[in-house]
């Protein structure tokens, strides 16, 4: 559901995260959570925007994340707000995924014995 | 396409996987606020405005398919039917039996010494009315499983064949159920055909209590009524499903 055209596998599980990421700054509504999160990646990573939804409902289901219907500018909107238990979760998966990152780059450049392994 | 076209064609697709109308509806009333506020924020209603939130969005199929993908995530009934429909009914059926029998022991035996001042020696409407009671035994937990798990199957919208499933091995199960009890009155004991009215301290009451599973080539009605009332119970469950999918579909 991210990327332009497809949806690499390795991306699994970082639409949970930058949401959940997103919501730990501030609580926000879908609308605002779609278009920060164009922002926060520069453009790189574009949700399905009514796509979002769906995956904001399993995690509040999941106790990740709370709900509630409050005015904003004006009008009524469901907020969302992430919860302690999703603030762990949240800990948890970022760490998982700098472990995923630093070990893929570490191999991409070449491991300790630089570029020579990788020949 | 206008917006409430698009909305209703999610609507539409939503109803098509049999997702519970109150997931259906709380993700249209959230993507009727996602366009509107997209719109107040170009401060547009264009056609062509209105086809880029639409691309942007995803078509309503897709919106569907990711929406029906995340709410299996969501339910362990869904992850796990062959425990939650097969296994679990059994176990609730079993559990709900002995509940049953061991609270009807505990409020015989306080009414018994109530009204006769000993627990042991029951009054006669109680005894007079053991085989009602047997019954009601027997039959609530039947019924009230089936119920749970139909409420369940209709919940994690799984469809139709697991909660039919469940109530068959229940009415199966329940329908091979019986449950006897046979207990004498103060009023009437008898030992060896003879009564002893008036003899001091009256003889212990006799009785049995039998619970067990078995067929006859003539069933009593109890059993008959054990048998169908699961069945009763999943095809009124069956019926409504299909009523709300109706009106879902025509809605969209």
């Amino acid at each position: 559901m991210i990327t332009r055209k497809t949806n690499p596998a390795f991306l699994n599980g970082v639409p949970e995260m930058l949401l959940l990421e997103l919501l730990a700054r501030r609580p926000m509504y879908g609308y605002e959570l779609v278009q920060t999160i164009r922002a926060a990646t520069g453009g790189e990573l574009e949700f399905g925007e009514g796509c979002v939804y769906p995956i904001l409902h399993r995690l509040e289901s999941q106790k990740l994340l709370a709900a509630a219907k409050e005015s904003v500018a004006g009008r009524k909107r469901v907020v969302y707000r992430i919860t302690a238990k999703g603030k762990t979760q949240l800990a948890h998966t970022v760490c998982a995924w700098q472990r995923v990152v630093n070990s893929v780059n570490h191999a991409l450049q070449g491991g300790e014995r630089g570029r020579a392994a990788m020949a | 396409m206008d917006a409430r076209q698009w909305l209703e064609q999610v609507r539409g697709e939503l109803g098509r996987r049999k997702l519970p109308p109150f997931y259906a509806e709380r993700l249209v009333e959230e993507l009727s606020d996602h366009l509107t506020d997209f719109l107040e924020d170009r401060m547009s209603t264009d056609a062509k405005d209105l086809h880029g939130v639409f691309h942007r969005l995803g078509s309503p199929a897709t919106v569907a398919a990711t929406a029906a993908g995340e709410f299996r995530k969501q339910r362990f009934s869904r992850r796990h039917p062959v425990l939650v429909f097969v296994v679990m009914p059994i176990a609730t059926l079993a559990l709900l039996w002995a509940s049953a029998i061991f609270l009807f022991a505990s409020a015989a035996g306080i009414v018994s010494w109530l009204t006769t001042g000993r627990e042991e020696h029951f009054p006669e409407w109680l005894v007079a009315g053991m085989p009602v009671f047997a019954s009601a035994i027997v039959l609530a937990p039947i019924a009230l499983t089936a119920v749970f798990f139909c409420r369940i199957a209709g919940r994690a919208a799984v469809g139709w064949k697991w909660p039919a499933g469940a109530c068959l091995m229940l009415a199966i199960i329940g329908g091979a159920a019986f449950f006897d009890m046979k207990i004498s009155s103060i009023d009437r004991g008898l030992i060896h055909g003879t009564q002893f009215r008036d003899v001091s301290p009256p003889p212990p009451p006799t009785g049995s209590m039998m619970f067990g599973f078995g067929l006859n080539t003539r069933p009593r009605p109890w059993q008959i009524l054990q048998f169908t009332v699961p069945l009763a119970i999943c095809a009124c469950f069956i019926w409504r499903q299909a009523n709300h999918r109706r009106q879902h579909v025509l809605a969209g």
